[in-house]
């Protein structure tokens, strides 16, 4: 029988790590010990005990000087005469950690400086990372499109939609189509959970998350599936399927296979199966998908699916693996020509997107690529104001090091050696920084998701573990380390080491302009930009904010209400009235201001061709106009009794646009609009149409009872507490099976201009930061100035100079960097600035005052940060600095 | 007199070699410690303490012959010095001299 071995591991480790004239007897020893242990307590043991005993050999207590891995190693690399590396690199490591010690405020600046920059720009590249993310996650994201529509009239109006049946012909006519999805939107439903009795036991307002589409959804698109048969999921008519949260939502439970849920009042739903809840980096977020053939019914219309018409339905196409896109643009050319008369092929042009494009798509998407790029190149910026300061520290540092490169150049080191130490010295730093900064990051995230509510932001610091953010993150590590470190390293490493020793380390290269003082001009560079950006942003968002939009906002509630019942609409007009507090109450479908629109096509005068501009329709009862405000040019206001619907205001820039000069000279003539001729009896000043509009709008106001879908509430201000209780209770009393829902619109203008509030925020926050950077820069290279020419100032002032003088000498030269930083940081500012603002019809210019105060500002804060070193500089006795030469 | 610092530890080991006379050894030396006083020695500790005694000279060592049971390795077998004797009774002298000191009925007798 052969002899019980010990584990071959712990033994490997042994013979590695122990001292090898201590080998022998150690290991005898253990071994004898590993065959008593094997006769008592059998092998598994045993072996634990010897992997033990192994391990305690190797303590740290054992010392350094027996059998400690430290010494073994080096005996090792010692023994076979090459160069220590060892010992080198704990040497470097050793002094490495006591400079940094000795100088602990200034590493703290640096790492901290480093960390805050490092931390804002990680936040900023998960944002984008997180934002790049979006729909790629399917498999077949790549030859997955989303097939548009643009109508083509006077000038192309692109839609998000298709022809009805054009994705059933798709999936059964091509045979590169591998399987094609339509679906259609749901911008407000009502839900409702039945209680068995006849009644409803809870109801609630969905919208955006519903949606009608066809069992191939499951095909094209990856979803994880919970309960229930998906192959026969969403094929029947009045079934759908839930997300787990909504499942929850509705029956408190995930167990809802089978039971029922109530769509507006009006059909019944059978529950056929569950997903799991969708990523967040999803644009399809649904979370109750109904069957496509529930449509028909629904809308009481039978034929719709073989209807070619407008565009009306979503449509994704999956193609076969190897087909090219080309080949489904053919076919839509091909299908757009067989299906449509000459005419409307010539208007419905259809066109594709790719899936992982859809997201950054400019009016599909909310997160469009230029956008994304400023802000990697912010957060760029701010790794590279960090590192500026970095290094700017870390060369004001050198000069203490400089008798320690004397004597390391004296006994032998070379350059590259003395770079390598640095360079050490410099990913230690980095290394705590990148720390701190991962700690800051995760510590951030929570706000910044927050402030992404709508998209359901999960960033997490976790997120760099994926393949692709690792290999970014690697890269932003080692471009920091050899950013930060290769100069001051370099500089180090120049000194001469005769003069080092003498103790005349300064002998000062590069005239009048330093690469340290070019730092600091990049760094002022940054700062401005930002400042310019945070005040241009700023001032255009209070302007959007305040600026008179053409009507009334002001204490104005909007009360959604359920369409198609007018009586009821009237009762509850006239319910209204009786409300103390209610001063006027409008029916209508929008306020004046609304971001979801479409332009309608329209013919003026009896002309037989339509016009080449659309119009955009307000609808209103005879209050609209009073109650929001507008401003009548000429004629007079609908009329109240205007039951035939038979009257319309038209707007000035509508005026401009068919070329009628006087308001008065429309009035009493006809507008064809959705096949109803209407008299133009009132004209209206302009009014903001739109948030984001590019010029003011022809726009109609209109009286259309069946499309009121919201009461327009004129409060009084001061006893509101009292009136909104009463006016919900009202609600509730009238519409007992829907849910109320109310804000008031300046509440909901402020939320069109959420994503400038947000840009806005984010840029504050980083603007703050580059300045705080910029701040630890400029402090960095005010000591280091201070340091290096305290003989001269001793000198100055020994011939006469005052200390205001001195300061100047300080002053003068921060204001030269300052200048130089500011002239390209404005005109750059400048250039963007006014690009971003051509977003905007009400917008501010971008005056002179903003750069003047951008460069107050930056003065300002330069004259506090440097003030305290210099005023030191200039007031220290002149005897301390030349005494001792 | 001045004479090298003895830890409790290490004085244990001492004893222990020189109850093995020329039988002490690392293994050895762990396992009579064990029978002797109850506590289970590591190894290592025993190893590090017999080269720490060594090193102040009151253990004198050398290899003794190869053993089929250690795989052929040999063993180092350590033997007390002079010095090492010479310390071992001072500390019983002194520990003699303490208890002497102390009066007969000043320690509480323990029920154990």
């Amino acid at each position: 029988m052969n002899p019980p071995r010990p584990p071959r591991w712990a033994d490997a480790l042994l013979r590695l790590l122990c001292t090898p004239h201590l080998l022998e007897e150690v290991q005898g020893d253990l071994y004898e010990r590993f065959l008593a242990d094997y006769l008592a307590f059998g092998r598994k043991e045993a072996s634990r005990r010897y992997s033990l005993n192994v391990i305690g050999f190797l303590r740290l207590r054992f010392g350094f000087e027996r059998a400690g891995w430290s010494k073994a190693l080096r005996t090792r690399t010692n023994s076979n005469h090459q160069t220590p590396y060892l010992a080198m690199f704990n040497n470097y490591f050793k002094i490495a950690l006591r400079n940094l010690w000795r100088n602990r405020t200034t590493s703290i600046v640096s790492i901290l400086g480093l960390s805050v920059g490092l931390a804002s720009g990680l936040v900023i590249f998960l944002l984008v990372g997180y934002l790049f993310s979006f729909n790629r996650y399917h498999a077949k994201s790549e030859r997955t499109y989303w097939v548009v529509t643009d109508i083509v009239n006077d000038k192309p109006q692109p839609t998000d939609v298709t022809p009805r049946p054009l994705g059933q012909v798709l999936r059964d006519e091509y045979p590169f189509v591998e399987s094609a999805v339509r679906l259609n939107n749901v911008f407000g439903a009502l839900v409702s959970v039945p209680d068995g009795k006849g009644g409803m036991s809870k109801k609630f307002e969905e919208s955006r998350n519903i949606c009608f589409t066809e069992p191939e959804y499951f095909k094209v698109f990856d979803s994880e599936w919970a309960a229930g048969d998906q192959r026969a999921a969403l094929s029947a008519p009045n079934t759908v399927v839930l997300s787990r949260e909504y499942a929850e939502k509705y029956f408190a439970t995930d167990q809802a296979i089978g039971k029922i849920l109530r769509l507006d009042n009006k059909t019944d739903l059978t529950v056929t199966g569950i997903i799991e809840n969708p990523p967040s980096n999803t644009q399809l977020r649904y979370d109750v998908l109904i069957s496509y053939s529930t449509l028909p019914g629904l809308w009481n219309e039978p034929g719709m699916m073989q209807t070619w018409g407008e565009p009306i339905t979503m449509c994704w196409v999956a193609l076969k693996e190897g087909a090219g896109v080309a080949q489904l643009d053919q076919a839509l050319a091909e299908i757009t020509r067989k299906r449509y008369n000459a005419k409307d092929a010539g208007t419905y042009k259809m066109r594709t997107i790719p899936l992982h494009e859809m997201f950054h798509m400019p009016g599909f998407g909310p997160a469009p690529r230029p956008i994304l790029y400023a802000l990697i190149v912010v957060g760029l910026f701010l790794v590279i104001a960090a590192c500026v300061n970095f290094i700017n520290l870390a060369t004001a540092q050198a000069i203490r090091r400089s008798k320690e490169v004397g004597v390391r150049k004296t006994m032998g080191s070379s350059r590259a050696q003395l770079i390598g130490q640095f360079m050490l010295e410099t990913a230690i730093l980095c290394g705590a920084a990148f720390v701190i900064a991962l700690l800051l990051t995760q510590l951030n995230l929570p706000m910044l998701n927050g402030a992404l509510w709508m998209l359901r932001a999960d960033i997490s610091v976790l997120n760099l573990l994926n393949y692709n953010a690792l290999w970014w993150f690697g890269s932003l590590v080692v471009l920091v380390i050899v950013l930060a470190g290769l100069y001051p390293s370099a500089v180090l490493a120049r000194f001469n080491p005769v003069a080092a020793l003498k103790g005349k380390p300064g002998a000062q290269r590069g005239g009048r302009f330093s690469v340290r003082r070019s730092l600091v001009v990049v760094q002022f560079f940054i700062t401005q930009l930002f400042i310019i950006g945070v005040i241009v942003m700023s001032a255009q968002v209070k302007h959007l904010k305040t600026a008179d939009p053409g009507f009334d906002r002001e204490a104005i509630l909007m009360v959604g209400i359920p369409g198609g019942n007018a009586a009821r609409n009237d009762a509850w007009a006239n319910q209204l009235g009786t409300i103390p507090g209610v001063r006027a109450v409008a029916l209508g479908a929008e306020p004046p201001m609304s971001q979801m629109d479409a332009d309608e096509p329209f013919t003026f005068d009896h002309r037989t061709e339509k016009e080449k501009f659309q119009v955009r329709v307000r609808m209103g009862d005879d209050h609209y106009v009073p109650v929001f405000g507008l401003k009548m040019l000429a004629g007079r206001n609908l009329e109240s009794g205007d039951t035939s619907r038979r009257e319309a205001l038209v707007n000035q820039a509508m005026l401009k646009q068919l070329g009628v000069g006087k308001p008065t000279d429309i009035l009493n003539k006809d507008i064809r609009l959705w096949d109803r001729e209407r008299t133009v009896v009132g004209v209206i000043k302009d009014f903001n149409l739109d948030p984001l509009s590019n010029s003011a709008q022809p726009a109609v106001v209109i009286n259309e009872p069946a499309a009121y879908t919201m009461t327009a509430i004129k409060l009084q201000t001061g006893t509101m507490d009292v009136t909104l209780p009463r006016i919900e209770k009202a609600w509730n009393a009238l519409f007992p099976e829907n849910v109320y829902h109310s804000g008031f619109l300046e509440d909901k203008i402020n939320d069109f201009y959420s994503t400038e509030q947000i840009l806005l925020d984010l840029i504050r926050v980083f603007s703050a930061i580059a300045i705080l950077i910029g701040c630890l820069g400029l402090y960095g290279l005010v000591t280091f100035m201070a340091e290096s020419r305290s003989k001269e100032i001793g000198v100055r002032k020994v011939l006469g100079a005052t200390e205001n003088q001195v300061l100047w000498t300080f002053g003068r030269d921060f204001g030269r960097l300052l200048v130089i930083g500011f002239v390209p940081a404005a005109a750059l500012g400048w250039f963007l600035m006014s690009n971003w603002l051509q977003r905007y019809t009400y917008r501010i210019d971008v005056g002179w005052w903003i750069f003047a105060l951008t460069i107050g500002v930056t003065a300002l804060i330069t004259i506090l940060t440097i003030s305290v070193q210099s005023m030191r500089a200039a007031r220290t006795n002149p005897v301390l600095s030349l005494r001792s030469e | 007199m001045k004479r090298t610092y003895l830890g409790e530890f290490e004085e244990l080991v001492l004893l222990t070699v020189a109850v093995l006379k020329e039988k002490a050894y690392g293994v050895a030396i762990a396992d009579e410690l064990q029978n002797q006083t109850g506590r289970s020695a590591n190894i290592s500790a025993v190893h590090a303490a017999l080269h720490r005694l060594e090193e102040k000279g009151m253990l004198a060592s050398h290899l003794g012959e190869a053993t089929a049971e250690r795989g052929g390795r040999r063993k180092r077998l350590f033997v007390v010095t002079a010095l090492g004797s010479a310390t071992l009774s001072e500390i019983k002298e002194m520990r003699n001299r303490l208890w002497n000191a102390i009066g007969p009925d000043t320690l509480i007798p323990t029920t154990i």
